[in-house]
């Protein structure tokens, strides 16, 4: 795909509201435009930073999910609807995206990820989006950015509760996903197992997409050096400061 | 709601005193006191995140903060 060096009269316009935003002008939209995020994981945190991040302009989206639309989706997953249940919910979002935004560059891969296709799937993309609901490919992404380098911003809701954080290529003394969670739990945290608030998923990806909005336009925060739980209960979101597990045997600087 | 403190106590996810003794006390013995599976959570003293190795031999104080939480997988 060309490098966009300039934005047309109609996009101008219609990012015009963030446009304005301090640290975004013109050339922050132009940036958003030939970047490439993936988010894997096309279900409720992916329905929203999809949405969001489609939405603010950004120039390619790869979308890798291999799990069908079911009935028990629906009250948070907004993008799917009667008629989608059974259908890939990587093709379904990519369908509606495509729909609303005919310019954007999308893949859609309605497969699940593994060790043999990460980098077929993940190779050229700028940042990635954990949305996933299970353990085994939270590790998988997470190994990958770590050896490849690229940016992983990762959040995952349950219940009430949410996580959220950037592990950050720059910044490998906050260590990774694996430094702060060596093992995964003997029962997963999961919508499956613990239910889930819609809302808070929304919350959770929103979060998610705007994290990702400031990151590609190199905008300031700290979610490179902390984590944050997120509380649906009590309406808090309390950051923690990460540090490097020397144990770690993913991101362990070899002596 | 949060109960009052008592005079030598941690402070347990938020909600929750924890009684210590006044000299303190390790932090891993807090995590057995609140039998809790050891390898699958992380650990927060005052809003930083101890790695596990260091659990043995990180002593509370008075008033200290803990977060106790595991990785949430779904999304
Ligand atoms: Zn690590």
């Amino acid at each position: 795909m060309d490098k966009h060096v300039k934005l047309s009269d109609q996009a101008f316009i219609q990012y015009s509201r963030q446009i304005m935003l301090k640290g975004w002008g013109e050339q922050g939209q132009l940036t958003l435009l030939n970047k490439h995020v993936a988010i894997v994981g096309c279900g409720g945190l992916g329905n929203v930073t999809a949405t969001y991040l489609a939405g603010a302009g950004i120039g390619t989206l790869t979308l890798i999910d291999d799990d069908e639309v079911e009935l028990s989706n629906l009250p948070r997953q907004f993008m799917f609807d009667h008629d989608s249940i059974e259908n890939a919910k990587a093709f379904e979002v990519a369908n509606r995206l495509q729909e609303q935004h005919p310019s954007l560059q999308l893949n859609q891969h309605a497969q699940r990820l593994t060790r043999d296709n990460t980098t077929s799937l993940l190779g050229n993309v700028d940042l990635i989006l954990d949305c996933s609901d299970n353990m085994p490919t939270r590790y998988l992404i997470n190994s990958f950015c770590v050896e490849q380098s690229v940016p992983l911003i990762s959040a995952s809701v349950a219940n009430w509760h949410g996580q959220l954080l950037l592990v950050s290529p720059d910044s490998p003394e906050y260590g990774c996903y694996q430094c702060l969670f060596p093992q995964a739990p003997k029962e997963a945290n999961s919508c499956k197992t613990l239910g889930v608030s819609g809302p808070m998923v929304g919350v959770l990806g929103s979060f998610q997409a705007n994290a990702a909005l400031r990151f590609l336009l190199n905008l300031p925060s700290d979610l490179n050096r902390q984590i944050h739980l997120v509380d649906g209960e009590t309406f808090s979101m309390q950051p923690l400061n990460r540090q490097r597990n020397e144990q770690c045997p993913v991101c362990r600087q070899p002596n | 709601m949060l109960k009052d403190k008592p005079q030598h106590a941690v402070l347990i996810n938020n909600n929750q005193w924890l009684e210590i003794e006044p000299q303190g006390l390790m932090l891993s013995a807090v995590i057995n006191q609140l039998s809790l599976v050891e390898s699958s959570i992380a650990v927060a003293v005052n809003n930083n995140i101890i790695n596990k190795a260091l659990w043995h031999e990180y002593v509370l104080a008075d008033g200290d903060q803990i977060n106790v939480f595991s990785a949430i997988a779904g999304g």
